[in-house]
């Protein structure tokens, strides 16, 4: 027990990181679930860490008022992101939020109430890696109960046709704004956590290739499930961690082990543990 | 003022325009975004490097480098995508593996030349200035500019008038009726790597050769500017690319002149989002090369 | 085939989640100070952190060498990223081996990993954090990096009095904690002197084409252009300049005191005017050998970098050979009480906010080479 203590002081600041790339992943693994590759997820990050650094240094808010409030302005910005890109297809919906992610980073660059390219260091210290994980058990949990509702099978009948699943009854665009809003509020949540866990945000923290990064955490996970993309977090986050002994040449094997994932398990690395408990 | 900056945006607009064909021709053949490109781009121009450093003549050094990157295309093809083609896996899967070896790439880079920033010698890449009425540039970059157009025009000729072009554009509109008419996919899906990624690689040597300078991180600085460029000018299609990459430099040179350089990328990503929500297929999106 | 690569996955997985993680420094042995490094060695600030790993290794061999205190740096790769940095800081201070960090590379990585260290009671001795505030973070926060606003005013009002500046431009990156550091002080320092601003560009990090700003300058027409930059920026930049033939005189700060100005330039940087901590050619004690040990050990120039460095080997041996112990309050204790040393950075003290004292050195490139200005 005394060593468990002891291995979690050590690498709180790792556990942490897990904890919040498994949201940031699971809100990529949203839009997927509707057919959708959204790369944007920086963009809303960004709006909440900072909406929810200022009103909790500056307005002196709670943190989980000012937490959930940034969360609902970046779903705010999801709904008028998603609104005019809904009938870009692939990788041109990929691309467009890509842009969208970038002028969001730049205006953090260049609006006077955000610190700029020096950001805003300081910053309390008010989540801990419980509250972390709580939060991921309840949107994980949530989002379970998403995939069984009418709701989630609306949005796996978008993914596989969507003009078959209009076909249905179903209303294509009202869901995949709904997919939109819910990854960008899930994306705000991470970053108001993560912004207040880390003493310091710079929008530097908010790049393209993070964006990127994330949504390697859900394919590799596997995005049959709300489990692949936690379980793909975890991976990818211990991964560089893991190899440091390489050095120089850790990037090489990190990039190896993903294209194996990607190439050999289709469904991702939860599968495994999936088949394993089905024998 | 206004002479100058539209000779900036041109001569780094062919830049980007050489770079954004390698995206363009895969997306156009193979329907998926190849985000290892711009690590080829930067291992071309090492290639050049290494090449020049142990005394080959630079035109050869060139050669050299797109042969590399062209083989590094083929390489990346065969790891990264035949296997996931060969399983019909759907349009995340490529993205994804194309990561993983540009980060191969990239991390390949940093472990054999070390994270310096490296150069070419000087009396290799010095050349006279030239001053044409109110503007002022290199020879070099004369070169540069024209160059890159000349290997487009060629691309294009290339898909034109051979029968290696007609095989392309059929498998780009219908790969199974192309197999049909006995076209070899794998043959052609490898040649389109190679022209496209040796076609990346030149475009990283002539952007090393101007700036003098290669990275292991070079290639993020076109990486993005690229998907701007084949949105803009239509995914897909060769003349579109060159439009674009010559529309994208010359805003980002008129931003900084007459707006702000605060918002010079701001206004490229804007011009991307307006375009894809008002014309998603581009300027000349519709021409594309399918039919060209 | 696939049920044995399922496998590998299955158990590698489940030895990273066990086991894996994160190395442990290495145990030093007794009699030897162990001091944890976080250095950007790869990604984007790789071209500093490379440099400074060299310069650490170096300053090493040399305190080892002198028998007073035996060290041995445990350099971890940061890789230019702030959670990374992070996860290092907290498994050295946690790991209860070393008794001081030296790092991290960047100030964005000082802000938010030195508060762990703060927390723990580990002194921390940056050794490029430029940022205002890093120091403030805590009380065992050092640095032995003179900050821009230390130099950068003092290599502007020298060019000022020499040459007759009436106008001046400024040109930096604006995504960047400490090229915007740069413009602040800069645009201090020239309004203190009644320098008219006829233009201000900004560009961002790694960009390598800056012809639109140096146009837009050009058209300004001033008399001086400081530049606001790292080594590689600055190094295009003041190739640009040259190519778009402005004859304004080039100044910069810390950022450009690196061999990379003249190498990525050729011989448009001469004249060029930098104010830096640190001179290749400084006639401090042991800064010649330095330079030489390390152009016979890594085949190239060091830079300020490197130079920081290794002056912070020379720092923690002293420090350490007066230390009561090598546990992180009495390592603390002794930096807070540390005599001025000398170092290839001249003589150093800290001053009582634990920043570098000093006014650095102002600099110019003549014949390919910095030398005094």
């Amino acid at each position: 027990m005394h060593e468990l203590v002891a291995a979690y002081h050590a690498h709180s600041a790792l556990l942490n990181e897990i904890g919040i790339n498994a949201l940031l992943a699971l809100s990529v693994w949203v839009t997927l679930a509707c057919g959708q590759l959204s790369l944007g997820n920086m963009g809303f990050m960004a709006i909440a860490a900072y909406a929810s650094v200022l009103l909790v240094t500056r307005g002196h808010w709670p943190f989980f008022g000012a937490a959930l409030t940034g969360a609902a302005m970046a779903a705010a910005a999801g709904l008028l992101l998603g609104w005019p890109v809904l009938r870009l297809r692939g990788v041109f919906l990929a691309i467009a939020t890509i842009g969208f992610g970038e002028i969001v980073r730049i205006f953090a660059i260049n609006l006077p109430f955000t610190g700029g390219a020096e950001g805003i260091a300081g910053i309390p210290q008010l989540v801990t890696t419980a509250i972390i994980y709580s939060s991921l058990a309840l949107i994980a949990f949530l989002l379970w109960r998403l995939t069984r509702s009418r709701a989630g099978r609306a949005f796996a009948a978008i993914a596989q046709d969507e003009v078959a699943a209009s076909g249905l009854g179903i209303n294509p665009a009202a869901y995949k704004l709904a997919a939109f809003a819910i990854g960008a509020f899930i994306a705000g949540y991470a970053g108001a956590l993560a912004a207040f866990s880390s003493f310091f945000i710079s929008p530097s923290d908010y790049s393209f290739g993070r964006a990127v990064d994330v949504l390697a955490f859900a394919v590799a996970g596997g995005i049959g499930s709300v489990a692949g993309p936690i379980a793909g977090a975890a991976l990818l986050t211990l991964l560089p961690e893991w190899l440091r002994f390489l050095q120089n040449y850790r990037d090489v094997v990190n990039g190896a082990i993903l294209l194996l994932v990607i190439i050999f398990l289709p469904q991702g690395v939860w599968s495994i543990v999936r088949r394993r408990s089905a024998r | 003022m206004l002479i100058q900056q539209l000779v900036n945006g041109l001569f780094i607009g062919s830049v980007y325009a050489l770079f954004a064909l390698g995206y363009t021709l895969i997306f156009g053949v193979l329907d998926i975004l190849n985000l290892a490109h711009a690590s080829i781009f930067m291992l071309g121009a090492f290639t050049a490097l290494v090449l020049v450093l142990k005394g080959v003549p630079l035109l050869v050094a060139i050669a050299g480098g797109a042969l590399a990157g062209g083989l590094l295309g083929v390489l990346l093809d065969r790891v990264a995508f035949w296997p996931l083609r060969r399983r019909q896996a759907g349009p995340l899967a490529p993205l994804i593996s194309s990561i993983a070896v540009g980060m191969i790439y990239v991390g390949a880079a940093n472990g054999i030349f070390g994270p310096d920033v490296r150069h070419f010698p000087f009396d290799v890449v010095r050349t006279p200035t030239i001053t044409l009425g109110q503007a002022t540039f290199t020879l070099a970059q004369l070169a540069i500019f024209l160059g890159s157009l000349a290997l487009m025009v060629a691309l294009q000729a290339l898909l034109r008038y051979t029968r290696f072009g007609a095989a392309v554009r059929a498998v780009a509109e219908n790969p199974r009726a192309a197999q049909l008419v006995g076209i070899d996919l794998e043959a052609v899906y490898a040649q389109t790597f190679f022209i496209a990624s040796a076609l990346g690689a030149v475009a990283g040597i002539l952007f090393a050769l101007n700036f003098n300078a290669v990275s292991s991180v070079m290639g993020s600085s076109v990486e993005l500017k690229g998907l701007a460029v084949i949105i803009l000018g239509g995914m897909g299609s060769i003349p579109g690319s060159l439009l674009g990459g010559l529309l994208i430099g010359l805003s980002e040179d008129l931003s900084v002149a007459y707006l702000s350089s605060n918002f010079r990328d701001a206004i490229v990503f804007a011009i991307l989002f307006l375009v894809l929500i008002i014309r998603p297929t581009g300027l000349l999106g519709q021409r594309g090369f399918r039919s060209a | 085939m696939h049920r044995s690569i399922r496998a590998f996955f299955l158990i590698s997985s489940a030895a990273l989640l066990l086991g894996g993680s994160i190395p442990g420094p290495a145990r030093a042995a007794s009699g030897e100070a162990a001091i944890g490094a976080v250095l950007d060695i790869s990604g984007s600030a790789g071209a500093y952190g490379d440099g400074q790993k060299n310069g650490l290794q170096l300053g090493q061999d040399y305190v080892n060498k002198n028998g007073r205190v035996h060290i041995a740096f445990d350099i971890e790769d940061a890789a230019s990223q702030k959670a990374q940095a992070v996860n290092l800081f907290q498994s050295f201070t946690t790991g209860g081996k070393v008794g001081a960090i030296v790092g991290p590379t960047l100030s964005s990585e000082a802000f938010a990993a030195d508060p762990i260290a703060v927390s723990a009671g580990m002194p921390v001795l940056g050794i490029s954090n430029t940022a205002n505030g890093v120091t403030a973070m805590g009380p065992c926060v050092f640095r032995n990096s003179l900050t821009e606003a230390a130099v950068v005013p003092h290599a502007l009002k020298a060019v000022i009095a020499r040459y007759k500046v009436k106008t001046a431009a400024i040109i930096y990156g604006n995504d960047d904690a400490f090229t915007k550091t740069d413009y602040e002080v800069a645009k201090s320092a020239l309004d203190a002197q009644h320098i008219k601003i006829v233009s201000t560009q900004t560009f961002s990090k790694g960009d390598v084409d800056f012809q639109a700003q140096l146009t837009s300058i050009k058209a300004a027409n001033p008399d001086l252009v400081f530049v606001g930059a790292l080594a590689v920026e600055a190094g295009h930049i003041v190739a640009d300049a040259h190519t778009l033939g402005i004859k304004a005189n080039i100044v910069g700060g810390n950022g450009l005191n690196s061999p990379q100005v003249y190498s990525l330039s050729g011989g448009a940087a001469e004249g060029v005017v930098v104010g830096a901590a640190w001179a290749i050619g400084a006639q401090t004690p042991g800064n010649l050998d330095f330079v030489q040990a390390y152009r016979v050990r890594f085949l190239k120039d060091p830079d300020q970098f490197a130079a920081q460095a290794f002056a912070a080997a020379q720092i923690m041996e002293n420090v350490l050979s007066a230390a009561k112990s090598f546990s992180p309050s009495d390592v603390c204790s002794a930096m807070k009480t540390m005599k001025p040393v000398n170092t290839v950075l001249g003589t150093f003290s800290f001053t009582s906010n634990r920043d570098a004292s000093g006014d650095g050195v102002v600099l110019t490139v003549h014949n390919g080479k910095f030398v005094g200005f």
